[in-house]
């Protein structure tokens, strides 16, 4: 027998076997019996069950801590996780867009320059309590123990159970943003003994005030209960590795106007993860940022799903390190900024974000025109790609260009630069990478990636050269003073040194300008005009010096689907959109709440 | 046997072991790959977004990436640090394994015993944790830290593997009449021992190489090393997880085509490995 007629015979032999054994699990068929009289034959209704009803339910992501490591108090860590804005309620909501304020766990609200007063909803929390002006009170007093913020609020008065009035310290620029991210909390049911202890102590200085309060913080992180009591329009109901199902909240005033039954949150591991969901239809909303291909694709392959892009009040920055040499002098910063095509940096990494370029003033793009002015921008210094501006300011400082076209400093050394970029973050990466590509020419540089985990604390020691980080950002206020907060005071300023090496800076005329004044001049400045005086003082400041050099003002891309599980979404140019930024899920709750958002037909 | 009749006998076995010469041969291309590539083909780093995922053609014969450059200049100038990093691993990692193995099956006693623990050590305590605490401590820039950091916790198998050959081959016949004879223990190390354990010693050398890869990209991507563009593994991470080249139908080949390279290497590398197992372990060997 050949070889091939021997393979043949064996795959018949196997497919006869295999046949057989197919056969032997099929149902036996029934012998004919002997013919017997025929006997009635009983026919059996076949009821059909009635489906239980679908929930009407809304897909998104987020993430979480897993379980058992999830808990529902919201100032432990690993609490509550991404139900957050569908439990906890702010008192209005604020549109950056228009600067309207809407009454959310609020019915109304009256603005005086040192407080706001509050006339609080007739609304229950999950656990059956109601909602009071105590709860207001207990979780501004928990915020401060726990956060030590708002900063800005002096005290909570509850004049009765229906009214709380916020008082601040000063008068501020923009309170009503503020309220709009802080939502509230906790119950005193729940939490009021940590609230009346630390209350006690709040504003007391001294060992023993400090000893108390620590003790305190330690009993409140030490509280773990299973679930969040929500005081918002959605309540956790049950909480796995993968998926986390929220349902209506029904001591909520608005549970009757909710059109939908259950949130359920699918977890978002990374953008990728959301990609997949999306091109599979399994997600109603997200806002994964993705390369243009990937998002062509979704909405290629999902028709119903729409992208919306709307300012994310953030921008991605260059991050220097500027307690070190040579990134501590200006110069060799400003000889970075030339030899970089930040247009180039955004197609590559966030397409959809709008280039910094030629400028790094703090202020985002979008509002350039509103607080800055043609006038004014025309007075900063432009940094467009120049490599023969770069190669002047290098030689100012003594460095030379060797014969492979990489920068020597004076001691003669090529030295070798990194970028950091936090892995999983991967517009950041791709960032990094771009930059790393076009500096390579130059320097050595290349780009590392960091765990998430270890990212902030790595920048805060200051082991890096340079760093993809979120520069000016002015999540949910739209306003300067939270951008240039976060970049000579703030997270920013701790990662770059700035908050040290920046205390004072050359102003536009040569004048000193003690930042942290200016800023707190900012704070508390009402008058709009006094307002746009000093942030142009600091935007000066800020291009001038380039404690960060900004790459893109990044915009939310919220794909949305509209006409599967749900429908009703805002139109394009609706400024509700602007509510997004710092906390989509608060956008989400108040087109719930509202009913803007219904299950689809 | 001299070393030529031995080299001899050797080629001879390899050209009729049809699986070591094909594993020979890949190895070789990618050893041609990286020594002779990068001067034949350029890499042009120029980021030009227009022409981002274009599919193979005659310009680009295996398409281009994200930032529309030449993927194929990019695996071939990527493989110098790959190979690289891959065979420094195999040289630390069987340097110490070898020197571990020996000095603990030719002493025994208590040597034996603290090297054995050290070995359990290191065989018990996952390597990620070691990574992870040694790569915040010690900055890797290059392919021989690069290459240190991955041996660090790669040996101790092949020196348990080691120590085991060497106390059966320290019972043998050979070494009592050497010891007999009064031979130095260098002399019955290297001249007795050793030529018999290289043959054992290739083989796993070529395994922790195709090991190696493996590990670099994990490490890259923990940031205990730094992100190389054209690292294949890299490569690979970019076109699946940062650019979603793999939802895009048209950059399907930027996905596969560092895929195909990683995966022939470890196919070349475990063909080799086989086919030298075969030749060189008597018991393998196909009777005459």
């Amino acid at each position: 027998m050949s070889r091939g007629s021997s393979l043949r015979a064996r795959f018949f032999f196997i497919l006869a076997a295999l046949a057989l054994g197919l056969s032997a699990c099929a149902p036996a068929t029934p012998a004919p019996g002997p013919t017997a009289s025929p006997t009635p034959v009983v026919v059996e209704k076949v009821v059909t069950p009635t489906p239980a009803p679908r929930p009407r339910e809304f897909v998104l992501g987020t993430s979480w801590e897993v379980p058992p490591a999830y808990h529902g108090n919201p100032f432990a860590p690993g609490g509550v996780g991404g139900a957050w804005w569908f439990v906890f309620q702010p008192l209005l909501i604020y549109v950056p867009a228009t600067g309207e304020a809407i009454p959310s766990l609020a019915e109304s609200f009256e603005e005086a320059p040192d407080r706001i007063t509050f006339r609080l909803r007739q609304t229950g929390w999950s656990d059956g309590t109601p909602f009071t002006s105590k709860d207001v009170w207990a979780s501004f007093v928990l915020m401060k123990l726990m956060w030590n913020w708002p900063g800005e609020v002096d005290r909570v008065e509850t004049p009765d159970e229906r009214t709380a009035v916020i008082v601040w310290k000063q008068p501020l620029a923009n309170p009503k943003a503020l309220i709009s991210s802080a939502p509230i909390l906790v119950n005193v049911t729940a939490y009021g003994k940590f609230a009346e202890e630390a209350a006690k102590w709040l504003g007391q200085t001294g060992a023993e005030a400090e000893e108390a309060l620590n003790k305190i913080r330690q009993e409140v992180s030490g509280f773990k209960p299973e679930k969040p009591v929500a005081v918002g329009p959605f309540q956790v109901e049950s909480v796995s590795a993968s998926e986390m199902i929220l349902t209506k909240n029904p001591h909520h005033y608005a549970a009757k106007n909710i059109g939908i039954d259950r949130i359920r949150f699918l977890r978002w591991t990374s953008n990728e993860v959301m990609w997949a969901f999306h091109l599979a239809g399994e997600l109603d909303a997200s806002h994964a940022a993705a390369p243009k291909d990937v998002a062509d694709q979704i909405l290629q392959r999902q028709p119903k799903t729409r992208l919306q892009l709307v300012t994310d009040l953030s921008e991605f920055a260059l991050l220097f390190n500027l307690r070190k040499a040579p990134f501590n002098d200006v110069r060799f910063r400003k000889a970075i900024a030339y030899l970089i095509d930040r247009d180039k940096v955004r197609e590559i990494s966030y397409y959809a974000g709008l280039t910094s370029a030629p400028y790094s003033h703090g202020v985002l793009k979008s509002f350039e025109e509103q607080w800055l002015g043609k006038d004014f921008l025309g007075s900063l210094t432009a940094y467009n790609l120049d490599p023969a501006k770069a190669e002047a300011l290098l030689k100012e400082m003594g460095w030379t260009n060797g014969p492979d076209g990489k920068w020597r400093d004076p001691t003669g050394k090529a030295p070798e630069f990194e970028i950091l970029a936090q892995a999983g973050a991967t517009d950041w990466i791709l960032a990094a990478e771009a930059i790393a590509t076009q500096l390579n020419k130059h320097f050595q540089v290349r780009t590392r990636t960091v765990e998430p985990g270890v990212y902030p604390t790595t920048l805060r020691g200051g082991q890096f050269d340079m760093a993809i980080q979120f520069g000016s950002a002015w999540w949910g206020t739209a306003h300067p003073l939270t951008g240039y907060y976060r970049l000579y005071q703030g997270e920013a300023a701790e990662f770059t040194g700035a908050k040290d090496v920046m205390a004072t800076m050359k102003g536009p005329q040569g004048e000193d300008v003690n930042v942290a004044q200016a800023l707190d001049s900012l704070l508390k400045e009402p008058n709009p005009e006094r307002q746009k005086a000093i942030v142009r003082q600091l935007a000066w400041i800020t291009n001038e010096n380039l404690p960060v050099l900004s790459l893109l003002e990044k915009q939310l891309m919220i794909f949305h689907v509209d006409g599967v599980r749900v429908t009703g979404w805002p139109a394009a140019n609706d400024p509700l959109w602007t509510v997004a930024p710092g906390a989509i899920e608060r956008f989400y709750t108040h087109l719930l709440i509202q009913g803007i958002l219904k299950p689809a037909p | 046997m001299g070393t030529a009749a031995f080299l001899g006998d050797l080629l001879q076995a390899l050209r009729e072991n049809r699986r070591a010469v094909v594993g020979g041969l890949i190895l070789t291309g990618y050893l041609l790959m990286a020594l002779v590539g990068p001067a034949l083909v350029p890499l042009d780093p120029t980021m030009k977004y227009a022409e981002r995922f274009r599919p193979p053609s005659l310009a680009h014969p295996l398409g281009t990436d994200y930032a529309g450059r030449d993927v194929l200049a990019q695996i071939i100038h990527g493989s110098r640090d790959v190979l690289a990093i891959a065979f420094l691993t195999a040289l630390f990692t069987t340097a110490v394994a070898v020197g571990v193995g020996t000095l603990a099956g030719y002493s025994g006693g208590a040597v034996d015993a603290v090297l054995m623990l050290l070995t359990n050590v290191q065989l018990t305590v996952p390597a990620v944790p070691v990574y992870l605490l040694i790569g915040s401590v010690f900055q890797v820039r290059d392919p021989i830290g690069f290459a240190a950091l991955i041996s660090l916790w790669m040996w101790g198998p092949l020196a348990r593997a080691v120590r085991s050959q060497i106390l059966s081959l320290k019972e043998r016949d050979f070494i009592e009449a050497a010891r007999v004879l009064g031979l130095s223990t260098f002399h019955i190390l290297f001249r007795e021992l050793f030529p018999n354990l290289t043959p054992f010693v290739v083989i796993h050398f070529i395994r922790i190489m195709r090991d190696a890869i493996t590990a670099s990209v994990g490490l890259i991507f923990l940031g205990l090393a730094p992100f190389s563009p054209t690292n294949w593994g890299t490569m690979l991470n970019l076109a699946v997880f940062q650019t979603g080249a793999i939802y895009i139908p048209n950059a399907l080949h930027y996905v596969i085509a560092p895929m195909a390279v990683i995966v022939l290497f470890q196919l070349g590398a475990i063909f080799f490995a086989h086919g030298l197992d075969e030749i060189l372990n008597p018991r393998l060997r196909a009777p005459a």
